[in-house]
């Protein structure tokens, strides 16, 4: 056994939960909606995979789907989303239920709206609980208590009893975060954990996502627009764009070394501490509908060249952690500006 | 909690004079003199001088403000004086007729929740299918049913024709079963329909996608998020349809000749009864409000937001 | 999905056009019964009581042998006729009312709100009864109980529409300008309400018909000989077990003309609903 073999063997071990070819198409009556196509990820034990993208580029659909949680009826999912050699996508209601919230815990974005408004916190903490572990109430009532605790809400007691529209934002938002931790889950996603939230209430709900992690060992999906938050938190950053992930790459080599066009535009949309004006990235992104052959950043690109308009996306290992999907730097781009040289 | 009902009694107090007010306004409606109508019922010949004498004796001769308060005063004390055809006190007769249409009321409120939560509820979860478009023709050929004549249909067919239910009279539960699914299916049928326009909302709302991304079981996520929310708003309208459904006795009394006070109250109006007529009003309205006053409280236990006060 | 859609746009109209010919048919043949109708429908002839459909009597007689189907063709004028009245006097008082309320507001408005307030606490049908029992039993005391118990809600929604109204850019820079506060409300308020009252008024005509023919079921409309749907009934009810004809012809006829309107008036209301979004 060579030792690269040996690595891959570990690797794979650590992997949590691993996209294959992970497609979601909704058939609508103007067209299929092709929100994600064929992506691949690897969650790890321990580590934040990053997962930016403009809104509407399939972030969010990626999380839902992954579970089973679409929203509308039709969705259709291909593809395969491996975890302890299960395929999430293959189980019967019964089976992806046990998986919800005890395997996988989710983090909404908006946690105003994310809760019940008749119930209590303690119940909603009692009932998840309770639909993975047969334990007593009481046992249940001092695990919540102690993960109420654990992410700094004070009086924890007193915080079961209330009801949401008791709570800010910023406090809902860490109720799920405790109620997520509570059942030690293999994978956590949050999308977009703190964006409807304050400033300053961000940054420690980011703390505490990032000791909490650390701490309980578990693979993180962090689905953010927000390029502060996936610096903060990632150690690997996957770029979506329509529904493609066109780059990855650890994150100081994605935010030192951009390669796609669209990555750099993020980038540079991003308000830095040097006095540079901010890059708009001009045009929109073309309609999940409409998704012709060639790159889907074509006619915002300032990039591109002849080859980009039949180009069929998908990732070309660039260095060793790091993956870009662009024409630029194909097999044969790469040839011609060797040739050039 | 306790706080929350008693300021819902107080808020009472303003609404209860109001309906005292127009009671009273509406007794000045009557064309003709009631002095007169009440010595004609007695077989007294209405000469000026005799009505003159009952004018005064009913207290008729009085400044309006100052009748007002002499009703008012006897109202609070439950006194409605005495029938002009049975001399006999209002009250006692309406509290006499009044255990029938309750329990006419209450039979019928039963056979709405039998019929509207269920239909609403699984027309919501199953939208679009076969059952639902039955929900849906059900709910639209009942809220357009004159009750009065579907009264009569639903005696032909299973009284007469099939001979399973007793067409009139009163006391044992099969007595009950025609008029009371008369009286209900108006109110069944909208209530169907709301309850499952409310569940669709809820069945969308981010709630039910955290809920289930939590892992609970589909059904506890069907009656503890979709269903509790679901039924506060059906539960507000209810209030409403409580006073419906009692005024709506007196036709279903009427079709099923049921002895209870819209039977009494329809031929008090022929015989130009008029403390009767009035002592009436009065009643259904302080009961409509009670019963407003019930459905707020439940609406409480419902929704805490509304029980502590918070901003919904 | 598309199929869906479209079957389902179909369904409605075609549901909508049927509504609206049985509605038509039954109007024209009330406005036209005096030519139309086969028999004088308030003639008695006791030889000819309970008669099967003939040629003379196409849907027999009743118990006083009086045409059941003439009968039904002048009732069209008085149950759908006597609707009509209420629901358009209720509307024309409520939009005077809610708009005033609205657009003035202060003393006017907290004035006319405590009255309908007061109406309110009253169940609708209850204080309806009792009106038309103080006033004493008759069609034209029933159409005016129906217009003072029912114009405080169109009052109440239209008050709350100008209200929304009067904030609205359109509303200020008139204002601005200085339009006449009359000429704002008849170029820019009230062609923003009507729409919306039409389709509230044709959702509730179905109810408002129930309620004049229940009142006449009950003696305290239409009085005899005139014929009428809810009236026909009442005379029908003491021969359901010898002649159950006599109730099914009057039932159906209100039936047919509620659904039609509440048919009618959902087509209206998801009509200016598109238009809207």
């Amino acid at each position: 056994m060579n030792s690269a073999k040996v690595e891959k063997e570990i690797m794979n071990k650590q992997v949590v939960l691993n996209l294959k070819n992970f497609q979601a198409h909704l058939p609508t009556k103007r067209g299929v909606v092709r929100a994600v196509n064929g992506i691949n990820l690897q969650i790890t034990q321990g580590k934040v995979l990053g997962l930016v993208g403009e809104s509407g580029c399939g972030k969010s659909i990626t999380c839902l789907s992954l579970l089973g949680l679409t929203k509308e009826k039709g969705w259709v999912i291909v593809g395969k989303a491996q975890m302890q050699g299960k395929n999430l996508l293959a189980l019967d209601s019964e089976e992806i239920r046990r998986i919800r919230g005890k395997d996988i815990a989710i983090i909404m974005q908006n946690p105003m709206a994310a809760f019940n408004p008749l119930t209590t916190i303690g119940q909603h903490f009692l009932e998840t609980i309770r639909s993975h572990l047969s334990v007593s109430e009481k046992a249940s009532r001092e695990m919540a208590t102690k993960y109420l605790g654990h992410v700094g809400l004070p009086q924890p007691d007193k915080l079961m009893k209330q009801y949401p529209f008791q709570f800010s934002g910023g406090m809902l938002q860490r109720v799920m975060i405790a109620i997520a931790l509570a059942m030690e889950p293999k994978v956590l996603i949050a999308d977009e954990p703190t964006t409807s939230l304050d400033v300053t209430i961000q940054r420690q709900i980011l703390g505490q996502l990032a000791r909490l992690k650390e701490k309980a060992r578990t693979g993180m999906l962090l689905v953010s627009h927000d390029l502060g938050v996936i610096a903060q938190m990632a150690d690997e950053v996957a770029v979506m764009y329509c529904g493609y992930i066109v780059e990855r790459a650890p994150v100081e080599q994605l935010f030192n070394n951009p390669l796609h066009p669209y990555t750099r535009a993020l980038l540079a949309s991003k308000p830095q501490m040097q006095k540079k004006p901010l890059q708009a990235i001009g045009g929109q992104a073309p309609s999940l509908l409409n998704l012709d052959v060639g790159c889907p950043f074509l006619e915002r690109c300032n990039e591109k060249n002849r080859r980009c308009s039949h180009y069929k996306q998908k990732l070309i290992q660039y260095d060793h952690k790091h993956w870009v999907g662009c024409a630029k730097y194909s097999a044969e781009q790469r040839m011609l500006n060797h040739g050039l040289a | 909690m306790e706080r929350f009902i008693v300021n819902r009694i107080i808020s009472l107090v303003p609404v209860l004079l109001g309906i005292s007010l127009l009671t009273f306004i509406l007794i000045q409606l009557v064309p003709v003199d009631p002095a007169e109508v009440y010595l004609r019922l007695s077989q007294i010949p209405p000469t000026d001088e005799a009505v003159a004498v009952t004018r005064a004796e009913l207290g008729l001769d009085k400044p309006l403000y100052q009748q007002y308060f002499d009703w008012l005063r006897k109202v609070v004390q439950l006194d409605f004086g005495l029938s002009f055809v049975t001399k006999e006190p209002v009250m006692e007769e309406l509290l006499y007729y009044f255990p029938a249409t309750l329990k006419l009321t209450a039979a019928s409120l039963v056979i709405v929740l039998l019929i509207s939560i269920p239909l609403g509820v699984f027309s919501a979860l199953y939208k679009d299918t076969a059952f639902d478009q039955m929900c849906r023709i059900f709910a639209f050929i009942g809220a357009s049913m004159p009750s009065f004549w579907l009264g009569f249909v639903l005696v032909y067919i299973l009284s007469l024709k099939l001979d399973l239910l007793p067409v009139y009279g009163r006391g044992t539960l099969a007595h009950l079963v025609l008029p009371a699914t008369t009286l209900a299916l108006g109110s069944a049928a909208v209530y169907t329909r709301l309850l499952r326009t409310s569940m669709l909302e809820n069945l969308n709302q981010n709630f039910v996608l955290y809920a289930k991304a939590r892992g609970l079981k589909e059904r506890l996520i069907v009656v503890r998020y979709v269903l509790k929310n679901a039924l506060i708003p059906v539960v507000i309208a209810f209030g409403m349809t409580l006073g419906h459904m009692l005024a709506g006795s007196v036709i279903v009394e009427n079709v099923f000749a049921w002895p209870g006070v819209g039977r009494y109250i329809v031929s008090s109006i022929f015989n130009r009864d008029y403390p009767v007529i009035q002592a009436y009003v009065l009643f259904m309205a302080v009961n409509f409000v009670l019963l407003n006053l019930i459905v707020d409280i439940i609406c409480g236990l419902l929704d805490p937001r509304i029980r502590l006060g918070g901003d919904r | 999905m598309v199929l869906q859609g479209i079957a389902k746009g179909l369904y409605h109209r075609k549901l909508t056009i049927i509504s609206l010919i049985i509605l038509g048919v039954i109007m024209l043949s009330g406005a036209l019964a005096p030519v139309l109708a086969p028999n004088d429908p308030t003639l008695i002839s006791l030889e000819n009581k309970f008669l099967s459909p003939s040629i003379q009597f196409p849907f027999g007689t009743d118990h006083l042998g009086r045409c059941i189907l003439s009968r039904l063709m002048y009732g069209a004028i008085t149950s759908l006729g006597s609707a009509l009245v209420v629901m358009s006097v209720t509307i024309t008082i409520s939009i005077i009312m809610g708009t005033l309320s609205g657009y003035m507001g202060g003393r006017v408005d907290a004035f006319l709100m405590r009255l309908c307030d007061m109406i309110l606490a009253f169940p609708n049908l209850v204080l309806t009864l009792v009106i038309v029992g103080m006033l004493g039993p008759s069609l034209i005391n029933v159409i005016i109980a129906m217009v003072v118990v029912q114009w405080v809600w169109y009052a109440r929604i239209i008050r709350g529409m100008v209200l929304s109204l009067k904030e609205r850019s359109f509303v200020l820079s008139a204002k601005v300008t200085g339009t006449p506060d009359w000429l704002i409300i008849v170029r820019h308020i009230l062609p923003n309400i009507i729409p919306h009252i039409v389709v509230l008024a044709t959702l509730n005509l179905g109810m408002v018909i129930l309620h004049i023919s229940g009142l006449s079921f009950l003696g305290l409309g239409v009085q005899p000989p005139t014929p009428e749907w809810g009236a026909m009934l009442n005379d029908a009810k003491q021969f359901l077990r010898s002649d159950p004809r006599l109730i099914m012809f009057p039932g159906t006829m209100i039936l047919l003309v509620v659904i039609s309107f509440n048919l009618l008036g959902d087509a209206l209301r998801d009509a200016i609903e598109f238009r809207e979004s």
